[in-house]
């Protein structure tokens, strides 16, 4: 009895030993380097590989970019024109002769140039002098510019027809407030009015230059520089006389946001920058007109500030003029739609 | 055993190399167009470029868009310097033997904000002027190829250093001990 306990005591012993053996065998199997290698990368292919998060970075971008072109035809950038408030044209086209005198020349340079030699007067449609614009919608430079040619002309005749707009949005000075000449309708006693839009504000083609005004500015503005005037054959503009920052909100800011038209408007006549900027070229053009139409009305052309501006003008040398010869040279000292831009430190 | 594991860390090495190699080279050109780009601005040089078109470099160059708001500093100076940093830490990353995680973090955080301000200027571009600089797209792409190597690179040595810390842990595991 005691031999048979003893014996199956040993025989436990052993079993326990052998489970013990086995169990350290299977833990050696599972736990060799070459195992855990094989688990290693495993966990790395299947967990941590880049590519997933790589291609739906590039999955990610690829569908932003496809929906910014989506927005983008999708919106529509163009605005109609719409007809001048009957309010605000009254405002802009008549003026305060006064508050015109009180400003003078408003602090800004004289915009002008005389082409060389002694061209004949540009005569228009009707046989009268011609003042003759060329300029574009989408142009911010044009729309600072309109202001005081409305300002100006308002005083030599009538505008029955004009139409408000908004500058290009995607140019510099985007939005800039200001009115359109495509469909306009003026009629003067001492002066016939030519404005062409060559483009509109999507700078698409709008108008097509008459032949004899295309022949002015093939030979005074060769390189289509916008805006431009021709007063006459006696003075030209072919550079703005303002910046159109000074019609935002933040000049010095040209993203920052415009003002409006009747912001404008309501600004004339405070004597700040905008009042000054439009009313003083308004006098300029009003001086410049007045060489043409024998200081007619008098009215106009005898007011004190005019009388002073045109004697300014005619005092006007050629130095640096235009003449059909020199005008590539000279062109290349004024500012063009880009080079314009390049000056205000955005090209 | 210990010869194959000198290999694979020689490998890892010039691997990580290479990579610091490529993206020194990607902020370069970055780094070239951006220069070119504030050299047009500021000298007024022409623009090659494509002027017709969808394409046309001196539109956007020359947009409202076209500088840091409320200064006449063009976009394409803080682009340069973009590139400039990319570049630095190219080197930086190139320098250390240890691939170090916080340089790799840096280039991914870096880029993701260059990637960030390129897809703006994306939007700008196409949605805003509807014009499309060929320039700036090079520049765009090249943000882009640095981002996804940068996220490449950060993701391997994250996971390389995860599976590091697993062996040690489980070699220091009870079942290993006994």
């Amino acid at each position: 009895m005691a031999k048979s306990k003893q014996r199956s005591a040993a025989s436990a012993v052993q079993r326990r030993e052998q489970a013990r053996q086995q169990q350290q065998r299977q833990h050696i199997a599972t736990a060799s380097p070459q195992n855990r290698g094989t688990q290693k990368r495993r966990r790395a292919t299947t967990k941590r590989s880049p590519w997933p998060y790589v291609i739906g970075a590039i999955v990610l971008v690829g569908v932003i970019v496809i929906a910014f072109v989506v927005i983008s035809n999708q919106s529509t950038q163009n605005t109609p024109n719409t007809p001048v408030p009957a309010s605000l044209l009254k405002q802009v086209t008549n003026v305060d002769p006064g508050l015109l005198s009180q400003t003078g020349t408003g602090g800004i340079s004289n915009p002008f140039q005389k082409p060389s030699g002694s061209p004949p007067l540009l005569t228009g449609p009707n046989g009268k002098p011609e003042v003759f614009y060329y300029g574009g919608e989408f142009c911010p430079y044009c729309a600072a510019e309109r202001w005081p040619v409305v300002i100006a002309l308002s005083r030599f005749g009538t505008f029955h027809k004009l139409y408000e707009t908004t500058s290009s949005s995607t140019d510099v000075y985007p939005d800039t407030a200001t009115f359109t000449f495509y469909q306009s309708s003026y009629s003067s006693q001492y002066v016939d009015f030519v404005a062409i839009e060559g483009t509109d504000r999507n700078e698409q083609p709008l108008q097509s230059l008459p032949a004899q005004e295309a022949k002015i500015v093939q030979t005074y503005d060769s390189s289509g520089t916008i805006p431009f005037m021709d007063i006459g054959n006696k003075f030209l503009l072919t550079q703005p006389s303002y910046s159109p920052g000074d019609l935002r909100t933040n000049p010095k800011d040209s993203t920052s946001t415009p003002l409006t038209q009747q912001e404008i408007m309501s600004q004339i006549g405070t004597g700040g920058t905008v009042s000054q900027d439009i009313l003083g070229s308004a006098n300029y053009l009003t001086a410049a007109i007045c060489t043409l139409t024998n200081n007619q009305p008098d009215i106009v052309c005898n007011d004190p500030s005019i009388v002073q501006i045109e004697g300014t003008l005619n005092t006007m040398t050629y130095a640096g003029g235009f003449t059909p010869g020199n005008a590539a040279l000279a062109i290349a000292d004024i500012p063009t739609s880009a080079q314009a831009r390049s000056r205000t430190g955005l090209a | 055993m210990l010869f194959m594991l000198h290999i694979e860390e020689d490998m890892k090495d010039i691997q990580h190399r290479l990579t610091q190699g490529i993206l020194f080279l990607l902020a370069l050109i970055g780094a070239g167009i951006a220069l070119y780009l504030t050299t047009v601005h500021y000298e007024h040089v022409p623009l090659v470029c494509s002027t017709s078109g969808i394409v046309d470099c001196a539109r956007v160059t020359s947009s409202a868009y076209s500088v840091i708001p409320s200064t006449n500093v063009p976009i394409t100076v803080p682009g340069l310097l973009w590139a400039i940093v990319s570049a630095v830490l190219a080197v930086a990353g190139w320098r250390m033997q240890n691939q170090d995680r916080r340089i790799l973090l840096a280039q991914l955080v870096w880029s993701l904000l260059g990637l960030l301000a390129a897809l703006y200027l994306v939007y700008v571009e196409l949605v805003l002027l509807h014009t499309i600089c060929a320039w700036c797209t090079g520049m765009h792409v090249v943000i882009l190829i640095m981002f996804l190597i940068s996220m490449v690179q950060f993701l391997n040595t994250s996971a390389e250093e995860d599976d590091e810390v697993e062996e040690e842990s489980s070699s220091l595991s009870p079942a290993s001990k006994s």
